[in-house]
This record gives structure tokens, C-alpha cells and sequence, in this order.
């Protein structure tokens, strides 16, 4: 049987920019894939490129192992929701379903239930540009579903979402997975999706850099030590003579990062030189970190 | 197709540009047909083809805006995604753009030009003033013109995009852009006599039997066939170019 998406050595070259560079990887139903990488990466290319909307200049995408434009009934196959759903503003939420629902042969009853499904039955006879962005995503989310696709495909659904937003995406999203769908979602902050997805592609600059279920990448943040944190009125004192010895340290007065020391180390030397700390504790990597660390995002804005 | 269409028509129904474009151009036909058809004094000539040529003009631009705005109005708001995304086929979805522009100008065209025969034909024989013409005709001829017009509409939106680009260059092109040119080829004696019998006006003019300067003009059938070719060739480059392009937003 075919992935239900499956991207293999596809290249995308804007002019002079390679957008996208011979990148593959696949989903399948049932799993929620997250697609991750730093603004510019290449996420939304990839993404347009599977839809049919970006000609590849090299390589292919396919879902069901179809192009997109040779599916006999993409809307009953796959569903997606790019930057966010675009609508017409002065169309009314309802009737920006409807156009859709027309052209794909779906009713106006599927539009009424879908509108209930992600909560937006109230708003459905207001203008869209008057949407908040959560309500934006979310009928975004409602014209993916039109055909009832057993693959969907949401670029950055959690944009400016809020944080409850944000739960009801992670929800809606397991709840759609579980009814064993393949669902591949996109986004620049790993946190976002971190409770949702079950395996992450990374990529950056348009290539993959890591490709793994969510527990393997979970598992070996754990075995990597994320150095110590000391906390307390003294601690600059500590800090400096941290520093004396050439481990990197970073922090404010109050509260600082050691490096490359063990707690016990650490407390040593607090103790032969009695510096008065509140707080002091490993750090493990965090998943962002992780994050950082295969995207070599320094934390400048990219 | 019936789908894509139907949905194009309701795109267009649940803005309120469109109606509010539609009502003022009907409501102007009205209130400037009727008054001067009830009032003014004519000479010789009944007021049939004057009118019917002015308002031909307002409504053929206005035709033309409906189809390109059918295509701008898409990648302005970013729902050429969606769209795309139910309709995944490009000459399918400008198929579609292509056949209700045609379908909503043609109506216009039939419509206002109803009117105005039905209104001085009306008062024609109340207040007894010339209303001679051959009104089948031009009824039928404004309608194949407005309609071909909102396919020319839908040609330009697909070659520019950029909605504010595609209007405000196809309106200056129609109403100064034209004039500008028949008035520098006019001083020259071999080039005299290409812009009134060939330009987008001349042959719109010569297919709504519209002639109010009495020029030499092609006749019913050359000025259509013209216009339809002029229209054929913005549309087949439109959906060329929308063929190849990249839809990033």
C-alpha cells in the first residue's frame, strides 16, 4: 500500500534560492507527523509542492501515491489548510464553506455540521475579515475537512493562536488522528506540537536534518546532560569564579547556567568558599534545545 | 465543471461589491434613461443609439471588472489556495472563472440594453419621437459584447493578478488610453482609420450597432468575431501564464 503522503528527492529552486533541496520523507494514517523547521526553511514550499500549487523542479510528491492533481476526488482525499485558510473578508464564514463545498459536490449540511465541529456555529453569519485569527484557523480547519479526507495537511495551524487555542488544536488533532487519519502539520516552534505529534521531520534550508518518532528524539534529550542551575544572592560570586576556571557560565546576578559541571561539583565549591544559593539544579536538555541544537538556530531571529 | 461554475457564481453572489456594482449601474441606466426619455426634446434623431452606446461603454467596463475581479479578487485575499485545493485542475477553475464572467456580462448586457429599447421605445410612441433601429439586433449585440468583455475581463485578471494593476490598467486603457491613441494615429493619414474601425471600442461599437459619430465601422459579424479574438487572445495567455505560475499566496 502507498504512504499516505510521500515526498521523495523533491527540489524546489526559486531563481537562485534552492528553496527546497532533495528532501524526502513519509506519513502514514493514524500518525501525526510534525514538520519542523525555522522560518524559511522550506516548510510551506513542500507543502504547496505536495498540493500541486508549486511545480517541484526536481523530484516528487505524492499522496496515496498520486500526484495531486491526478486524484480522482482530492477534496475526499486530502484536506489542507495553508497560511492559516485565505478567505475573501467581506465573505461570511458560512458562505466561504459553501463556495468551497459547491465545487467539490458537498452539501450545505456537511457546512452546518462542519461549522458546529470546530466551534465556529455562532460566527457563521459573520464577514470572515472580522475573524480572529483562532477563528480564521479554525475554518481554515473546517474547509480541509470538507470531503471528509483521510489525509490532511495544515501548514503553521497554531499561528496566533492563543493558549487555549492551542489546546483545542492538540484535541482536535489527536481526535482526528485517532479516527486514523494521516495527519502532517507544520510549524516553527517545536512546543507547539511536541504534545501532539507522534514523528517529527526537521528540516532546515530546504534539507532534512532528523527524522524520528517523537520518543526517540524525547529519549535522547534525556540522556544529554543540559548543565546546572544555580540560584541565589551570591550566586554572581560563584559565577565569576566558575568563570576564573574557564567553564562557560551564563545567567543574571540572580540566577545562572553553569556548563560542563556536575551538581556536586558545583556544590563543592559553594561550600569551600560559602556562598549562600537558594536553588540549585540539573537541567535537562529540553526539546527545544534539541530543537536549537538540529536547526543550529542560535536564537537570533532567522 | 457544472460544480466549479456553479461555485464561481456564488462567489461572486456572497460579496457586496457585486451587487452593489451591478445595482448602481442598473439604478444609473434608470435614472439618466428614463428621465430623458420622459423630458428632453429630440430632433431628428430618437436618443436609441446615444444611449445605447454610452451605457454599452459603462457596461461593458463594468463586465470587464467583474471578470477580472473574478480572478484578481482570488490572489488578492489568498483564496486562490482553497480554490485551487477543491479544484485542483487550473483550466478547469479558470474554466469556470471564464464561462460565469461571460454568462454574468452577457446578462448585464442583455438586461440593460432591454431596458433602454423597452424605455424609449416606450415613450418612443407616448411622446412620438424617433425610436427606429433595428432593437433585436442591438439587444443581441450588446449582450455577446458585455459577455465577451467579462471573458477579456477574466483574460487580463489571469495575465496581471495584481487586482488594483489589472483594473485601473484596463479602464485607463478604455476610457483614455484609447482616445489618446485614435487621436495621434488620426494625424496620420495611412494609420487614420485603424483605430476607428479596430479598436476594442470600434469593434464593440460595430457589434452593438452602435455608430454615433457615423463612422466607416466593421459590420455586426467582423466587429464580433474581432472582439472575440482580442478576447480569445487575453484569455489563452492568461491561462497560460497561470498554467506555469507558482501559486505562493
Amino acid at each position: 500500500m502507498p504512504h499516505a503522503i510521500e515526498v521523495a528527492g523533491l527540489t524546489k529552486r526559486f531563481g537562485s534560492v534552492l528553496a527546497v533541496d532533495d528532501l524526502s520523507f513519509t506519513a502514514d494514517e493514524g500518525r501525526v507527523v510534525g514538520f519542523l523547521g525555522p522560518n524559511g526553511a522550506g516548510k510551506t514550499t513542500t507543502l504547496r509542492m505536495l498540493l500541486g500549487l508549486v511545480n517541484p523542479t526536481s523530484g516528487e510528491a505524492t499522496v496515496n501515491g498520486q500526484p495531486f492533481h491526478a486524484l480522482s476526488d482530492p477534496v475526499r482525499t486530502v484536506g489542507a489548510v495553508l497560511d492559516g485558510g485565505m478567505f475573501h473578508p467581506g465573505r461570511k464564514g458560512r458562505n466561504h464553506l459553501r463556495v468551497l463545498a459547491r465545487a467539490a459536490g458537498v452539501g450545505d449540511a456537511r457546512v452546518d455540521e462542519l461549522l458546529e465541529l470546530v466551534a465556529l456555529s455562532d460566527a457563521k453569519s459573520r464577514r470572515a475579515g472580522g475573524y480572529s485569527l483562532g477563528m480564521r484557523q479554525r475554518l481554515g480547519l473546517a474547509a480541509a475537512l470538507l470531503g471528509d479526507p483521510k489525509v490532511l495537511v495544515l501548514d503553521e495551524p497554531a499561528n496566533g493562536l492563543d493558549p487555549q487555542g492551542i489546546r483545542w488544536l492538540r484535541d482536535f488533532l489527536r481526535r482526528l488522528a485517532s479516527e486514523g487519519r494521516a495527519i502532517l502539520v507544520s510549524s516553527h516552534v517545536l512546543a507547539e506540537v511536541a504534545q501532539t505529534v507522534d514523528d517529527v521531520v526537521v528540516i532546515n534550508q530546504g534539507r532534512s536534518i532528523k527524522q524520528a518518532p517523537l520518543n526517540e528524539i524525547l529519549a535522547d534529550a534525556r540522556g544529554k546532560g543540559g548543565g546546572v542551575k544555580v540560584a541565589g544572592p551570591d550566586v554572581r560570586k560563584l559565577g565569576d569564579l566558575l568563570y576564573a576556571q574557564g567553564v562557560p557560565v551564563s545567567g543574571t546576578p540572580q540566577e545562572i547556567h553553569v556548563q560542563g559541571k556536575t551538581g556536586e561539583e558545583i556544590g563543592r565549591l559553594i561550600a569551600e568558599h560559602q556562598i549562600v544559593i537558594s536553588e540549585l539544579t540539573p537541567v535537562e536538555s529540553s526539546l527545544e534545545d534539541i530543537y536549537f541544537e538540529l536547526t543550529g538556530a542560535t536564537g537570533g531571529p532567522s | 465543471m457544472t460544480a466549479a461554475i456553479s461555485s464561481e457564481l456564488l462567489k461572486l453572489r456572497t460579496t457586496r461589491s457585486f451587487y452593489w456594482l451591478i445595482g448602481s449601474v442598473l439604478a444609473l441606466v434608470l435614472v439618466v434613461t428614463i428621465p430623458l426619455c420622459a423630458f428632453a426634446d429630440f430632433g431628428g434623431d430618437g436618443p436609441l443609439e446615444a444611449l445605447l452606446w454610452i451605457f454599452g461603454q459603462f457596461v461593458q467596463a463594468l463586465a470587464l471588472l467583474l471578470g477580472a475581479l473574478l480572478v484578481t479578487s482570488e490572489f488578492r485575499h489568498g483564496t486562490i489556495t482553497p480554490s485551487l485545493l477543491v479544484v485542483p485542475s487550473r483550466t478547469r477553475l479558470m474554466g469556470a472563472k471564464l464561462i460565469s464572467a461571460i454568462v454574468i456580462g452577457a446578462a448585464l448586457g442583455f438586461v440593460s440594453g432591454g431596458l433602454i429599447v423597452a424605455i424609449v421605445s416606450g415613450f418612443g410612441s407616448a411622446r412620438d419621437f424617433d425610436t427606429s433601429g433595428d432593437k433585436l439586433q442591438m439587444i443581441v449585440g450588446a449582450t455577446l459584447a458585455s459577455g465577451l468583455y467579462g471573458a477579456l475581463g477574466v483574460g487580463v485578471g489571469a495575465l496581471v493578478r495584481n487586482q488594483v494593476g489589472a483594473i485601473v490598467g484596463s479602464m485607463l486603457y478604455l476610457f483614455v488610453g484609447e482616445t489618446i491613441i485614435t487621436v495621434v494615429l488620426s494625424l496620420i493619414d495611412s494609420l487614420d482609420d485603424i483605430m476607428p474601425r479596430y479598436s476594442l471600442g470600434a469593434v464593440s461599437n460595430a457589434l452593438s450597432l452602435v455608430n454615433p459619430g457615423d463612422e466607416d465601422v466593421l459590420g455586426q459579424v467582423a466587429g464580433g468575431l474581432l472582439l472575440a479574438l482580442y478576447a480569445g487572445i487575453f484569455v489563452v495567455a492568461g491561462f497560460v501564464m497561470m498554467q506555469r505560475r507558482d501559486v505562493t499566496a
